[in-house]
């Protein structure tokens, strides 16, 4: 069922596909008709980047002096920027560090949110691929086309 | 006199340290949710047909802590034998 509202997004869809992907990690691949893959990339990004905010909280977002991180999580799209919105009300700049501080912790929880960027990237790489591939139109000669026969 | 109270753990705004202690215990253990999610979604971008997702995940998240294990020796085989034949003995 999945593959009969597949298309291969190619144009302007594909495009706002890319952007949508970024901002909501799955949502591209789901506009371009491959639901299935969307939902997993869906479900492992933000399970990615959660259990990082899980672990490390807000101070695992934007780090002091860590600015490649800061770059990777905003890959991630909308739960970095609003991360980053919510962390000045919460641990506004110069603050202390959190009780109990553990610094290996909180270097594990900035690497997952930082990854979970990462991993949105090879997304939108794997969904440009996707739209810039052209849709078939008329079947290869000597091959039938499948699901037309 | 005031005392200052406690606040409420709230998830994902405050740490899990600042809740758990000794979490630092198990930090090493935090690189297998790590590598499955990793494994799921390389391996669900190099397949178009997802049958067979799971198998493929769970071996290539057990080649990369299998390989990741093995640096590891390596690089902690590379440290002692520096130690105790380029600089001598600790003690």
């Amino acid at each position: 069922m999945a593959s009969s509202t597949e298309d291969n997004g190619s144009g302007a869809i594909g495009y706002i596909a890319l952007v949508a992907g970024w901002i909501v990690p799955g949502l591209g691949h789901w506009m371009v008709g491959r639901r299935k893959h969307a939902k997993i990339f869906a479900l492992g990004i933000h399970g990615l980047f959660f259990l990082g905010l899980l672990l490390g909280g807000l101070p695992a977002l934007n780090r002091p002096r860590q600015q490649l991180w800061d770059y990777a999580q905003y890959l991630t799209g909308w739960p970095a920027i609003v991360g980053d919105m919510v962390k000045p009300h919460y641990y506004p700049p110069k603050s202390h560090h959190p009780p109990g501080f553990a610094p290996l912790i909180q270097e594990v929880a900035t690497a997952y949110c930082g990854l979970a960027g990462m991993l949105n990237l090879l997304i939108l790489v794997d969904l440009f691929m996707h739209i810039s591939e052209p849709a078939p139109q008329t079947p290869v000669p000597g091959r039938p086309a499948e699901g037309h026969q | 006199m005031t005392t200052a109270l406690p606040l409420a753990w709230i998830p994902f705004i405050n740490p899990l340290y600042s809740e758990i202690p000794h979490l630092t215990a198990i930090w090493l253990l935090l690189i297998i949710p790590l590598v499955v999610a990793i494994s799921v979604v390389y391996q669900t971008v190099r397949r178009n047909d997802l049958a067979g997702l799971a198998l493929g995940t769970l071996w290539f998240s057990i080649k990369v802590l299998f390989f990741m294990a093995l640096i590891a020796a390596v690089i902690q085989l590379v440290f002692f034998l520096s130690i105790h034949y380029l600089a001598g003995p600790l003690n």
